[in-house]
C-alpha cells in the first residue's frame, strides 16, 4: 500500500437539523464517516487529508466539520453535552443524505461524539474506529488536564500563529515532522472564522461538558470496535485505552509508539492498513 | 493448499550439541515460531492455527525448543533458560544455512526471541511477541501469577485434574477445548518425564530461570509488534507496555476477550495483524 494524498473535493453542504454542515465526500460504496478532532483551526479536511484516498478507494467517505468548527454553522453549546448535540447533528445528517447505516472512524472529540452515536443510535452504526477518543472521564494514571488540553484555551484567548504552534507541537511525537506551512494553513483556516474560538471559549465556560464521561456506558456500544492510540499521547491519557478495551463488549486497542495525539498522521500506513482490514471485517 | 499435518512437516536438524525438532512448510524469507513454556508445549500444538497462513508467505519454522518435543532433553542450572534457547535458535539457522530470520515467541517463547534479538542482532529481521515472558516483577499483578502457580504445580505433580484447571485459565473461553484435545494434550506432557523435571530444576534457585530484560529492551533493535490478550493470567499486560516503552520501535496491540493464547483464541485476527506487520516497511 502507498500513501496518496490528493486535493480536497469540492465542499458539499448538508442540514443536519438546525445545522447547516460542510463536508467533502468522495468514493463509492458503503459509507464511511470520519470525524475530526477540537482544536482552534480544526476541520474535516485538515484531519484527515492523508487517509482521505485511501479509504475513498474502498468506501463512500464522507469527512464533515463538526458543529462550531470549519466551514459548518457557529455554535455556542451551554444546555447539553456537546457530544450530545454533535451526535445527534450527524445522526440529522445521515438522515438528509439518506443513509441508513455507516462506519465511523472518529478522532479525539470526535471519537468522543462517535462514542456518544453509538450508544444512542445503535441502528445506525456498523463498525467504530477510535483514534485517542474523549469519553473516559479521569485519568487514573496521569494528571488531568493534560499538558496537551491546557495549551488549548491559550490559543482561543490570543490567536497567534506562536500560540497555535504551541498546540500543534503537542499534538505529535516529533515536532521536526510538522512543517510550517501546516501550521500556516491551520492558522489561516483558524482566523477564516474567528467567531468558531470565541464560541468554544464560551461553550468550554457553560455548565455542561465538552466530552461526558461515558465510561459506566460503554457496554451498551454494540459495534465492533477499533481503538488506536499513540504511546505518547498528551491529551488523551493511554489508561483510557485500556479502560475502553475492557469495557466495550467487542474491542481491540492498537498502540504505537512514537506517536501522540495524532497517529493518523504520524504513523498514515500502518493506520490506514489497520482500519481498512478492520472495517473490511 | 494441501491441509499441513504435524507428520508431513516434521523435521530434525544439529544444533550444535542438540539434535533440535521442528515442523517446516512454505518457502521464502524465514520465520521461527517458538512456543511457551507448558509442560507439554510443543511447536505444532501452539501454533497449528497459524503455519498454514504463514506458509503461504514465508518459510516458516515450528521450533521445539530444547527440552521440549521431540528435541533434546536438557539440564540447565547455571545459565539463563532463554540465553540457551535463544543459543539454540542460532545453531539451527546456522545448520539450515540461514542468514536472518523473524522470531515470533510466546510466553516463554517470547523471552527467548528477545534474548535472540539482544544477543544476535545482526541475525533477526522483526520480532513479533505474544504474552512474552522477561518483563521481570509486574506493577499492576501480585506475581507469580494465578496461571503460573497452577503450571508449576502441574511440571511437580503431573495430572489430569490440574491439567483442565491450567487450559481453563490458559484461554479466556476454554468452551472449544474438546476432550480430545485435552487427552492430546496430556498424553503429549506425559511422554517425556524428562522435560518435566528438567524444567523444574532449571526454573527455581539456585539455577537462574528466565532473565529480566527490562533494563536490556533499548538493545532490541528489529522492528517489534507486542501482542497481549486482555485477559493474560499467566503473563502481565503491564509487561506489554513496558515493552512499549523499552523497545525502541515497537507496536502493542490488545485483544479483548483473550487470555494467554492470542494466536489460537484470535487466530484469524493474529495471523493478518502479524502478516501484515512482516510485510510493512
Amino acid at each position: 500500500m502507498t500513501q496518496t494524498i490528493t486535493g480536497a473535493p469540492e465542499s458539499r453542504y448538508a442540514q443536519a437539523g438546525s445545522f447547516k454542515l460542510h463536508y467533502h465526500e468522495g468514493g463509492s460504496g458503503h459509507p464511511l464517516l470520519m470525524l475530526h478532532g477540537a482544536g482552534p483551526g480544526a476541520n474535516g479536511w485538515g484531519n484527515y487529508n492523508r487517509n482521505f484516498a485511501a479509504f475513498a478507494a474502498k468506501y463512500r467517505t464522507i469527512v464533515p466539520d463538526h458543529p462550531g468548527f470549519g466551514q459548518s454553522d457557529p455554535v455556542v453549546i451551554t444546555d447539553e453535552p456537546r457530544d450530545v448535540v454533535h451526535a445527534r447533528a450527524f445522526k440529522d445528517m445521515l438522515d438528509t443524505l439518506d443513509i441508513e447505516r455507516t462506519h465511523i472512524v472518529a478522532h479525539s472529540m470526535g471519537g468522543g461524539v462517535a462514542l456518544r452515536f453509538a450508544i444512542e443510535y445503535p441502528e445506525r452504526l456498523d463498525r467504530l474506529v477510535l483514534i485517542c477518543p474523549s469519553g473516559g472521564g479521569r485519568s487514573i494514571m496521569q494528571p488531568t488536564p493534560s499538558e496537551g488540553g491546557k495549551s488549548l484555551a491559550p490559543v482561543l484567548r490570543d490567536p497567534t500563529v506562536d500560540t497555535l504552534r504551541r498546540f500543534v507541537h503537542f499534538l505529535v511525537y516529533d515536532p521536526a515532522t510538522v512543517p510550517e506551512e501546516l501550521i500556516e494553513r491551520r492558522y489561516k483556516a483558524m482566523m477564516d472564522r474567528p467567531e468558531h474560538l470565541e464560541n468554544f471559549l464560551k461553550s468550554m465556560s457553560a455548565p455542561v461538558p465538552v466530552a461526558s464521561d461515558l465510561s459506566l456506558r460503554l457496554q451498551e456500544v454494540q459495534a465492533s470496535t477499533l481503538l488506536l492510540w499513540g504511546r505518547d499521547d498528551r491529551f488523551a491519557p493511554l489508561d483510557h485505552g485500556l479502560k475502553f478495551v475492557w469495557g466495550i463488549p467487542d474491542a481491540r486497542l492498537h498502540i504505537f509508539s512514537k506517536s501522540g495525539h495524532w497517529p493518523q498522521y504520524e504513523h498514515t500506513l500502518a493506520f490506514n492498513q489497520l482500519v481498512l482490514n478492520f472495517l473490511a471485517g | 493448499m494441501t491441509t499441513l499435518s504435524n507428520e508431513t512437516t516434521s523435521k530434525f536438524a544439529q544444533a550444535g550439541k542438540l539434535k533440535v525438532h521442528y515442523n517446516e512448510a512454505g518457502s521464502g524469507e524465514a520465520v521461527i515460531l517458538l512456543h511457551g513454556g507448558g509442560p507439554g508445549a510443543t511447536g505444532w500444538s501452539n501454533y497449528f492455527k497459524n503455519i498454514g497462513p504463514f506458509a503461504e508467505k514465508y518459510r516458516t519454522i515450528l521450533m521445539d525448543q530444547p527440552g521440549f518435543g521431540e528435541t533434546d532433553s536438557i539440564s540447565i542450572k547455571d545459565e539463563a533458560r532463554d540465553l540457551v534457547h535463544a543459543r539454540a535458535v542460532k545453531d539451527l539457522i546456522d545448520s539450515l544455512g540461514i542468514d536472518k530470520v523473524t522470531m515470533i515467541g510466546n510466553s516463554m517463547g517470547g523471552a527467548s526471541s528477545m534474548r535472540f534479538a539482544i544477543e544476535y542482532p545482526d541475525r533477526i529481521n522483526k520480532l513479533v511477541l505474544m504474552g512474552a515472558a522477561g518483563g521481570g516483577l509486574s506493577i499492576m499483578q501480585p506475581m507469580p501469577q494465578e496461571g503460573i502457580k497452577i503450571m508449576f504445580g502441574l511440571y511437580r505433580n503431573p495430572n489430569m485434574e490440574d491439567l483442565k484447571r491450567m487450559i481453563q485459565v490458559f484461554v479466556y473461553d476454554s468452551s472449544f477445548m474438546t476432550e480430545e484435545l485435552i487427552q492430546q494434550r496430556y498424553d503429549a506432557m506425559m511422554k517425556h518425564p524428562e522435560h518435566l523435571k528438567n524444567f523444574i530444576e532449571s526454573m527455581v534457585p539456585p539455577a537462574p530461570g528466565l532473565t529480566d530484560l527490562s533494563s536490556r529492551l533499548s538493545e532490541i533493535k528489529a522492528k517489534t509488534l507486542i501482542i497481549w490478550g486482555r485477559d493474560d493470567r499467566f503473563v502481565p499486560l503491564d509487561h506489554g507496555l513496558k515493552y512499549l516503552w523499552g523497545i525502541p520501535n515497537a507496536e502493542l496491540h490488545v485483544f479483548s476477550k483473550c487470555g494467554h493464547w492470542a494466536q489460537y483464541e484470535h487466530a484469524d485476527e493474529f495471523n493478518q495483524l502479524v502478516l501484515d506487520f512482516l510485510a510493512r516497511d
